[in-house]
């Protein structure tokens, strides 16, 4: 296996999984979003969604806090610095192995 | 499953910023004030009440629109960060490619320059508010407004989808009430009530669609969500 491959073997799997890897993604990206907006953005139901965010929350990777906005009550999610420190570690590790796969010419 | 880049996160959360039309509803507003003060230049108290009204909007602009979603957007759809939260506030956002070791220095370049881009952009846009402004205050000829429509409809065109989001029929109907105002011109035109009429006119418009907008999303979202626990 090549160096580039064996680099697969080292993703973190907490990221890894699809869902967590698209909160893990939007969250990088927006800064913060409540549970809400996540549930309506990845079309997931509201136990998948909890039970990801626990995942998440329990690796510290993303920290979850209940506030309000008006009166409104939010569950905002964000990411600490060790989930944006290991989503950057994972795109690294991702773009290595995708430099390791061959080429789409279609 | 769609495509899921930062890039696209982070234009959806700003399209969802502009998806409710109160941004737009609370900037028109702001402009339909203003053109209305500068109309009422011979009634002094009213004038100050609109002054201040517009004072208050233009320096508590992020604020009420907050408080506007708190009641009506995050309860029916939820809470994302700001546009302007990144753009203003906090350094910007890194995307991707400039957390990978391989990134394509092309990218790179581009996501360093977008924001000196929005700098010059800025810079062309108040340029062009301010000619038309001017001029239609100091130039005492009816197609000045005509010249001023189509300015304001080109700095509108500029910063369309950039830096906020109109629908394509108030940009090219600004134009049009530049026309209007020329063919038609108002009674008793002083350099304040030429700009008042244009600037409320262009205000009623903006406010119009900002009314639109936000019944096609209450149309589209009737209900409050129960939030998760």
């Amino acid at each position: 296996m090549t160096p580039d491959l064996q680099k697969l073997a080292g993703l973190d799997r907490v990221i890894h999984e699809p869902a967590r890897l698209m909160i893990m993604t939007t969250l990088f990206a927006v800064g913060e979003a409540d549970f809400l907006y996540l549930q309506r953005e990845f079309g997931l139901t509201q136990g998948n969604l909890s039970s990801h965010l626990a995942k998440l929350e329990e690796t510290k990777y993303v920290l979850i806090e209940k506030t309000f906005k008006g009166k409104y009550p939010l569950t905002l999610c964000r990411l600490t610095k060790k989930g944006r420190k290991a989503f950057e570690e994972y795109v690294r590790k991702m773009r290595f192995v995708a430099n390791a796969a061959p080429a789409d010419n279609h | 499953m769609h495509r899921k880049s930062p890039t696209a996160a982070q234009r959806r959360a700003w399209n969802y910023w502009f998806d409710d039309g109160l941004p737009t509803l609370v900037g028109g507003f702001g402009c339909f004030v203003f053109g209305l003060s500068f109309i009422f230049d011979r009634q002094p108290l009213f004038r100050l009440l609109l002054a201040a009204t517009y004072c208050v909007i233009l320096l508590r602009n992020r604020s009420i629109i907050e408080w506007l979603k708190a009641r009506l957007t995050y309860p029916r759809t939820g809470y994302v960060t700001p546009p302007y939260s990144s753009q203003d506030e906090l350094p910007p956002l890194p995307d991707l490619t400039s957390v990978s070791l391989q990134a394509d220095p092309a990218q790179m370049a581009k996501t360093a320059s977008e924001q000196h881009e929005r700098k010059q952009r800025m810079i062309l846009v108040l340029a062009m508010l301010l000619a038309a402004v001017l001029g239609t205050m100091f130039i005492d000829h009816p197609w000045t407004f005509a010249a001023a429509g189509i300015d304001l409809g080109l700095a509108l065109w500029i910063m369309n989808g950039k830096d906020f989001r109109l629908s394509w029929i108030v940009i090219s109907a600004i134009p049009l009430i530049g026309f209007s105002l020329a063919i038609f011109p108002p009674d008793a035109m002083t350099p304040a009530h030429r700009l008042g009429y244009f600037v409320t006119a262009g205000g009623l418009l903006i406010v119009t669609d900002g009314v639109v907008a936000l019944i096609r999303y209450l149309w589209r979202n009737p209900g409050l969500s129960v939030p998760a626990e």
